[in-house]
């Protein structure tokens, strides 16, 4: 008897999935396996794309761009000097848990971030949960950090002091990260929280099913904009191909991480649709500045003249890429329009080359100390937004350089150990990029060249950019820090500090029956408003 | 024969501590500092003194084995660096799916390599022969992955025929019991789902039974040869008694004592390619599994796995032996 | 059918050792992204890869690196594995017993899994490839060599040899050696089928050649991903060369074991 009961609501979900009436389920092909769902301690897409949708902050990005607006926090106002911040919380927003949201659960969130002594900051951080990124937006825990104090002065006010004017204040409390969890559950689980999530989001999180799915399903009490379906499901498909097939089949509605190569196939789909995610990401090829080679300006500008970008990002982009000549994608408002970017010419790095000394062409490098080696050119191991095929184009780059005569050996390693190498100023020269969390350009920028000579900047030191670059930080007028970022730019290029490569809009592949599936810069995207047709 | 069976399982005993020797020596070949590489980018130093410590990196090397093999006959065989899970349980968890191929795998090279070998030997040296030896051949030659591959994209994109991935339409509800899709579909009288495990299980199955078929195949030839040329045969083939009848009753049963050594040593190999056609296939079990760990240097999978293959190896062979005394009455078991 | 094998297994050694030699190849410089993904034509009769490389070209050169790597691990598992086993075989007792214990043990791994998990270990690279796969293969000559002694050391030339008061290397290396040579040939052949396959696999799984270097399975593994877009050019032609190197080795070592070893013929 069970068994036919368990039969029909397999039919039943089977024609849910099949029939042409308003499915009741959006399933969305996700590239892995989250880490976990406490949004606080994790960094990656593949775990706040999930988080996203249990959780609330303050305030969020507005539908495809990177301005503020009001979420958990109806309205807000700031002080003349920029330094204290007061928000008003919205009234009868509940935790999936009932608990109610008001003044006391925000300070409790901001002081778990916060303070290492917090009891639950501490238990976390012994089980290797480390709040990162509260640490990279506000400066550091405890005294360190640019925020002086939180406090609750009214059942739904919260007053945050900073010690200093923070531009993008509103923009970083917007991230994922700082999603308002409930303090009553995260209390319950303690370091099992983040397979427990509870928060005021449009879905509440159902069931986790290890290498398969998570499931989530509609808070009908949801503040905002109700959710049109019942159920999401973020099903696991490690492989893009195998994602795109599930997705062919109608197994899954949406997805992302589609191979470059695949999205003329999905356009070529009758039913299927491709949408582009606003380019807020960048590729580069960055120098270290303590191989002498490197040190010499004529030997990276005839990097800069020999690699064909344009054909690069034709040829390896599936068309949603766009040639880079700065840091900064053209979505920012510190982008520099006037710039002008270097011409491809392999004569004129041949030149540059043998200007620089190297008749014979590049092939080995000297560090300072005196070591010398081939010289390896680091490919990363795995595919990120701004370099989709990294080992394709780290292929492409190579040969370019190849035929400037720059002879590179190609390398690469495990991620996180690329990563740690890079960390650690061990690489020579290597690919990596960035995509941006919160629209602004002190995201994009200042954490790269904020910090002359850092070890994971290869050692690059540029004072006056640093200067610049920090000034911006702590102005609050557009307008004066645009001109701030534009010069910038201006400065990296001059002094050819790195290259910047390619910007990439990574598409994301939908069955045409999904609506309102609205693509963000920062990659926050909200399924309340997703419809199944 | 019951004393034969306990000293040949004796012997598997020193052979499984040196199997656990040399798995226990892997963590060794890691150049530099094993913690170090595990963790990566995330290494604090109390991170990477808790990691030595948990490997027991700070004792001397004899101590390290010791408390290593203690672990693992206690049936610990580490923690996953990255997820943090014990790797026994995922191990057990994913062995199903892994089975059920290799299971598919050996009845289709049984089903097809069997009669080749058969109707190569009995017309011998013909058209028919020539054929399906320059077939067996090909098929020990064959790269399974590249096979795989092949199949996947005939029969799965451009006929789309068939599924090229996963054990079932993803998304289908289904609640296995216990994780052997096929078996729990049948037992919950899911047509259905059943149906579509099937069809999921085609192309794997086909790529992985291709290499044990290929060598049933040679070896039934070869076996089905030197029976047929021995005297009883003529003598019976001497009586009249019909070819097929002499052939099925009396040369097969014979015949295929050999070819059980085989299938048991095919069992390991079948266990090492489907690290490869897991992989093309996304098939869920431990081949995708330590393919996936070598990518992210999850070392305590990769050892894990191995250990436990290698163990099933050892007593698949150990068992093969035991029944292929049991059956053949020409060895003596004292 | 040996004489298909030779002939097929002569083409490669051929085009591996010709091919070096009558075009210069810099796989650093070979690529052109206006022509990636080009399907078999006149100019490019394999095609063209994701970075518009000609397919044929790298096929061929690829030989270099496949049979090089075969030959050369198969190569050194031969010495080491001979030489263990004329030990375990000639000295018998302790070493006999600790060599094949040893033996024992590499073979309670099948082949494969025991190849990929040393390289996952040790790291990727042709020389971490070379290094595992001959080390899978040692046992069996071990194990042929030493039955080999074993089978010779009481055969009448020896005793009489030694009656005659011949040192035992320079009997081992002049009279038991030469004798074990045939099936040692035989399983050489057959290993260097398995290696290359091996070499493959470990290519494939993205632990044995690095890029550019034009090796056959990182070829597949390179153009995997493009299943689903239609380019059954980029994998079809790696994989067929693997297939067809390995048959070539098959068939001629099958073909020598029937020459060679009329004992071992099946």
């Amino acid at each position: 008897m069970r068994h036919r009961t368990f039969a029909l609501l397999v039919s039943l979900l089977l024609l849910g999935l099949a029939d042409s009436a308003p499915a009741q389920t959006f399933v969305f092909g996700a590239q892995g396996e989250p880490v976990q769902l406490d949004p606080a301690v994790i960094t990656d897409g593949i775990s706040s794309r999930i988080t996203r949708q249990i959780y609330d902050s303050l305030v969020k990005y507005k539908g495809a761009t990177t301005e503020v607006e009001p979420a958990l926090a109806e309205k807000w106002e700031v002080s003349a000097d920029g330094k204290v911040w007061t928000f008003h919380l919205r009234k009868n927003v509940k935790f999936h848990d009932g608990n109610p949201l008001d003044a006391t659960s925000v300070l409790w969130n901001f002081e778990r971030w916060w303070k290492s002594a917090h009891s639950q900051h501490e238990n976390q951080v012994k089980a290797g949960q480390t709040f990162e990124y509260w640490e990279a937006q506000f400066g550091g825990f405890d005294d360190k950090s640019i925020v002086e104090k939180v406090e609750a002065v009214g059942s739904h006010t919260v007053r945050i002091t900073l010690k200093a004017p923070q531009a993008p204040f509103l923009a970083n409390l917007a991230m994922f990260v700082f999603d308002i969890a409930s303090p009553k559950a995260v209390e319950k689980w303690g370091t099992e929280f983040g397979k427990h999530p509870v928060g005021t989001g449009a879905f509440k999180f159902v069931e986790w099913k290890p290498n398969q799915e998570v499931i989530l399903e509609a808070n009908p009490d949801y503040w905002g904009v109700k959710p049109k379906v019942k159920r999401v499901v973020l099903r696991n498909i490690k492989d893009n191909s195998q994602r795109l097939v599930a997705l062919k089949a109608g197994e899954i509605h949406g997805m992302e991480g589609l191979n470059p190569d695949d999205v003329k196939v999905v356009r070529s789909d009758p039913n299927l649709q491709i949408l582009l995610r606003p380019t807020n990401t960048t590729g580069y090829i960055a120098f270290n500045y303590k191989v002498k080679e490197f040190q010499d300006k004529r030997v990276r500008l005839a990097f800069a003249h020999a690699i064909n970008k344009r054909a690069i990002v034709d040829a390896l982009y599936g068309g949603t890429g766009l040639v880079a000549s700065q840091f900064q994608p053209p979505s920012l408002w510190g982008y520099n329009k006037e710039l002008k970017d270097f011409e491809w010419s392999p004569a004129k790095a041949q030149a540059l080359l043998k200007q620089a000394g190297f008749a014979q062409g590049l092939s080995e490098i000297t560090w300072e100390d005196g070591k010398r080696e081939p010289l390896v050119f680091w490919y990363m191991s795995r595919s990120r937004p701004y370099f989709p095929n990294p080992k394709e184009i780290g292929e492409a780059m190579a040969a370019d350089l190849a035929k400037a005569g720059i002879k590179v050996q190609l390398q690469t390693a495990e991620w996180a150990v690329y990563l740690d190498k890079r960390k650690n100023g061990q690489l020579p020269v290597y690919m990596l990029g960035w995509t941006g969390d919160n629209g602004d350009p002190d995201n994009f920028i200042c954490y790269f060249f904020c910090s002359p000579g850092a070890p994971r900047e290869g050692f690059y030191s540029n004072k006056p950019l640093a200067d610049l670059l920090l000034r911006a930080q702590s102005l609050t007028r557009q307008a004066e820090r645009a001109r701030l970022y534009r010069q910038a730019e201006q400065m990296l290029q001059e002094d050819v500090g790195r290259l910047f490569i390619a910007n990439n809009q990574p598409p994301l592949a939908f069955s045409k029956k999904v609506k309102g599936y609205v693509t963000n810069p920062t990659g926050s995207e909200h399924f309340n408003t997703v419809e199944v047709q | 024969m019951g004393r034969y069976a306990v000293r040949r399982s004796l012997t598997i005993i020193p052979v499984l501590l040196g199997v656990s020797v040399l798995v226990f020596s892997f963590i060794h070949l890691i150049p530099g500092d094993p913690a170090l590489t595990m963790l990566g980018e995330r290494a604090t130093p109390e991170k990477v003194e808790e990691v030595r410590r948990h490997l027991g990196l700070d004792r001397p090397i004899p101590e390290q084995y010791l408390i290593y093999l203690g672990k693992i006959v206690r049936g610990d065989l580490g923690i996953s660096i990255v997820r943090g899970d014990p790797v026994l349980t995922d191990l057990l968890r994913r062995f199903p799916a892994t089975v059920e191929l290799a299971t598919a795998a050996i009845f289709l090279a049984l089903l097809f390599g069997i009669p080749i070998g058969i109707v190569s030997a009995v017309w011998r040296n013909s058209l028919v022969d020539s054929f399906s030896r320059v077939w067996a051949l090909a098929g020990v030659s064959m790269p399974i992955f590249w096979l795989g591959l092949m199949l996947a994209w005939f029969f799965g994109v451009q006929l789309r025929w068939l599924p090229t991935g996963f054990r079932l339409d993803t998304g289908t509800a289904f609640e296995p019991w216990t994780n052997f899709v096929i078996l729990d579909a049948a037992l919950q009288g899911n047509w259905a789902v059943l149906r579509d495990a099937l069809r999921h299980l085609i192309l794997p199955a086909v790529a992985l039974a291709t290499i044990p078929l290929a060598v049933i195949a040679r070896m039934t030839r070869a076996s089905m040869l030197e029976v047929l040329s021995q005297e009883y045969i003529r003598t019976a083939e001497a009586k009249g008694l019909p070819q097929a009848a002499v052939i099925l009753r009396h040369a097969l049963r014979n015949a295929l004592l050999p070819v059980l050594t085989v299938v048991g040593l095919q069992v390991g190999h079948l266990l090492a390619g489907a690290i490869l056609t897991e992989t093309i296939f996304s098939w869920p079990g431990i081949g995708l599994w330590v393919y996936e760990s070598i990518e992210s240097r999850d070392y305590a999978i990769v050892q894990g796995a191995s250990l436990f293959i290698a163990v099933i190896f050892v007593v698949v062979n150990l068992v093969t032996d035991v029944l292929y005394a049991a059956i053949d009455p020409r060895i003596k078991y004292d | 059918m040996a004489r298909v094998g030779l002939g097929i297994v002569a083409a490669f050694v051929l085009i591996a050792v010709l091919t070096p030699a009558v075009h210069r190849y810099d796989a650093k410089t070979d690529s052109n992204l206006a022509l990636r993904l080009k399907p078999p034509t006149g100019d490019h009769p394999f095609g063209t890869d994701t970075l518009g490389r000609d397919i044929l070209v790298r096929v061929l050169h690829g030989a270099r690196v496949s049979l090089g790597l075969g030959v050369s691990s198969v190569a050194l598992a031969a010495v080491v594995g001979s030489v263990l086993g004329l030990l375990a075989g000639y000295v018998g007792r302790r070493v006999d017993l600790v060599v094949m214990f040893c033996m024992d043990i590499l073979l309670a791994f099948p082949a494969t899994l025991l190849a990929i998990a040393i390289v996952a270990m040790i790291g990727p690279g042709l020389r971490n490839s070379l290094f595992a796969i001959s080390l899978v293969s040692i046992p069996v000559y071990a194990r042929i060599s030493r039955g080999a002694v074993l089978a010779l050391r009481e055969r009448e030339f020896v005793t009489a040899a030694r009656g005659l008061g011949v040192s035992d290397w320079r009997l081992l290396g002049r009279h038991i050696f030469p004798n074990c040579l045939p099936p040692l040939i035989v399983q050489t052949t057959l290993a260097i089928a398995f290696a290359i396959l091996e070499a493959a696999a470990l290519g494939f799984l993205g632990l044995g050649a690095q890029p550019p270097t034009p090796e056959w399975g990182a070829m597949l593994a390179d153009s995997y991903k493009y299943f689903t877009s239609g380019a059954w050019w980029v994998f079809f032609f790696p994989g067929a060369a693997i297939m067809l190197a390995v048959l070539g080795f098959n068939l001629l070592g099958d073909g020598l074991r029937d020459a060679l070893d009329p004992r071992l013929k099946q």
